[in-house]
């Protein structure tokens, strides 16, 4: 249904390539809601977000071609399309004369940080976890503790918190490189 | 020898574990190093983020213009579009139940991911509290090639930061009568619905906003609507 699995993005990205709209439509329902959020923090705006995200997919999908997945993973390149058209909306909102939306949450002008996307792709990733390797690794990055307290905490054995914890690390790791233009 | 992986996972949360020789071998590895720093990576922006950061998804007008301008998926003749396209949000049961016009490739090579294989019965889900008036949501219950009947929503929320979504098959005469169907994964819900279920009985489907770990119904119910058998 939705496209959880990432285990099949190489799948996914040739038939992507290939011109199947059904896979657009999986990338869409995996890849959309950080799109957007991205574009969200940026622009300050639902409508312009929302255009935004359109632009992103549209363009993606007519540029299918030109995308060469042996150089970059599909997700990064994904958002280096949206920095560009969030990078355009400014523009366009910045320029005199055009009617701008009003932003409903207070809009940055500076760049964005450079690792907002990976922050927002590590937060969204840890909550798909699992209830118990999640709230292991929160007790083990936020709250500081040893996989030995941790263990004691949530009444488990070391050994699983800390099977846990290289799972999960390694998870994470893998989403990361997704969006990142590691090449 | 390498150095344990589980014990790099450790080391890259900063913990003080490992030999005097474990420690020696991850500096000079370069393996071992690069295996170290790039969990180090990881661990340090999960530590830079906010516990409560959640991605917003962008409304189902969003894919409904993209596929305008794309001009994707025009079922000219099929017998279940008409039904299915007035439904917004289940893009997924649009490409189970529409004849596919691409062509599919080899490529893909997986069983169908497609949604149901008739659909049974559907229901705009509608908020019933003033706090809730922008939520909205469509469920679909459709049965797979194996009879079994599925039971698939798609909720247009904003939801906050704790705790989880349920849904919930209520008596249509007697509301305190509920039976569990399970949490949504954010805006979205796929569950079996076990066949001894009556479903002309239990036919409102309620989405709650619960604590994690309330077992009781929180009384907060987010959209409600009572499914409308078809055909």
């Amino acid at each position: 249904m939705v496209a959880q699995q990432d285990h099949d993005l190489p799948t996914v990205t040739e038939a992507f390539h290939a011109g199947d709209e059904r896979a657009l439509a999986e990338i869409y329902d995996r890849w959309s809601p950080l799109v957007h959020s991205l574009a969200l923090r940026a622009l300050g705006s639902v409508e312009s977000a929302e255009a935004v995200t359109q632009r992103v997919f549209t363009q993606a999908w007519t540029s299918r071609r030109d995308f060469d997945p042996s150089r970059v993973p599909l997700p990064a390149w994904l958002v280096g399309i949206t920095r560009h058209a969030i990078a355009d909306a400014r523009r366009a909102r910045d320029e005199p004369g055009t009617p701008g939306t009003r932003p409903t949450t207070a809009a940055r002008d500076d760049a964005e940080p450079a690792d907002l996307t990976e922050r927002l792709v590590l937060a969204d990733e840890m909550s798909r976890l699992g209830p118990a390797p999640e709230q292991v690794l929160r007790l083990a990055l936020h709250d500081d503790l040893s996989h030995v307290q941790i263990a004691e905490r949530m009444r488990l054995t070391p050994e699983v918190v800390t099977t846990h914890i290289r799972r999960s690390l390694l998870k994470l790791r893998e989403r990361l490189e997704m969006v990142t233009d590691a090449h | 020898m390498h150095t344990d992986p589980e014990l790099l996972s450790l080391l890259a949360l900063g913990e003080h574990v490992g030999t005097a020789e474990d420690h020696v071998h991850v500096q000079a590895c370069p393996e071992c190093a690069g295996e170290l720093s790039q969990l180090e990576w990881v661990t340090g922006l999960g530590r830079s983020v906010d516990a409560g950061t959640t991605l917003v998804s962008p409304s189902p007008d969003v894919w409904a213009r993209i596929r305008d301008e794309l001009a994707l998926d025009r079922p000219a003749a099929s017998e279940t579009a008409p039904l299915v396209d007035e439904i917004p949000g289940i893009r997924s049961t649009r490409k189970a139940l529409l004849s596919p016009l691409s062509i599919v490739k080899a490529a893909l090579g997986r069983r169908s991911r497609g949604f149901g294989h008739e659909l049974m019965a559907h229901t705009r889900l509608l908020p019933v509290a003033a706090s809730w008036s922008d939520a909205s949501g469509t469920a679909e219950l459709a049965t797979d090639e194996h009879g079994r009947r599925l039971l698939q929503v798609a909720l247009q929320a904003e939801l906050p930061p704790a705790g989880v979504r349920q849904a919930w098959l209520v008596h249509r005469d007697d509301p305190s009568l509920r039976q569990t169907l399970g949490i949504l994964d954010g805006q979205h819900g796929l569950w079996t619905v076990e066949h001894s279920i009556d479903l002309a009985l239990y036919a409102i489907l309620d989405i709650s906003q619960q604590g994690t770990g309330e077992t009781e119904h929180s009384g907060q119910t987010i959209v409600r609507g009572e499914l409308a058998l078809v055909g």
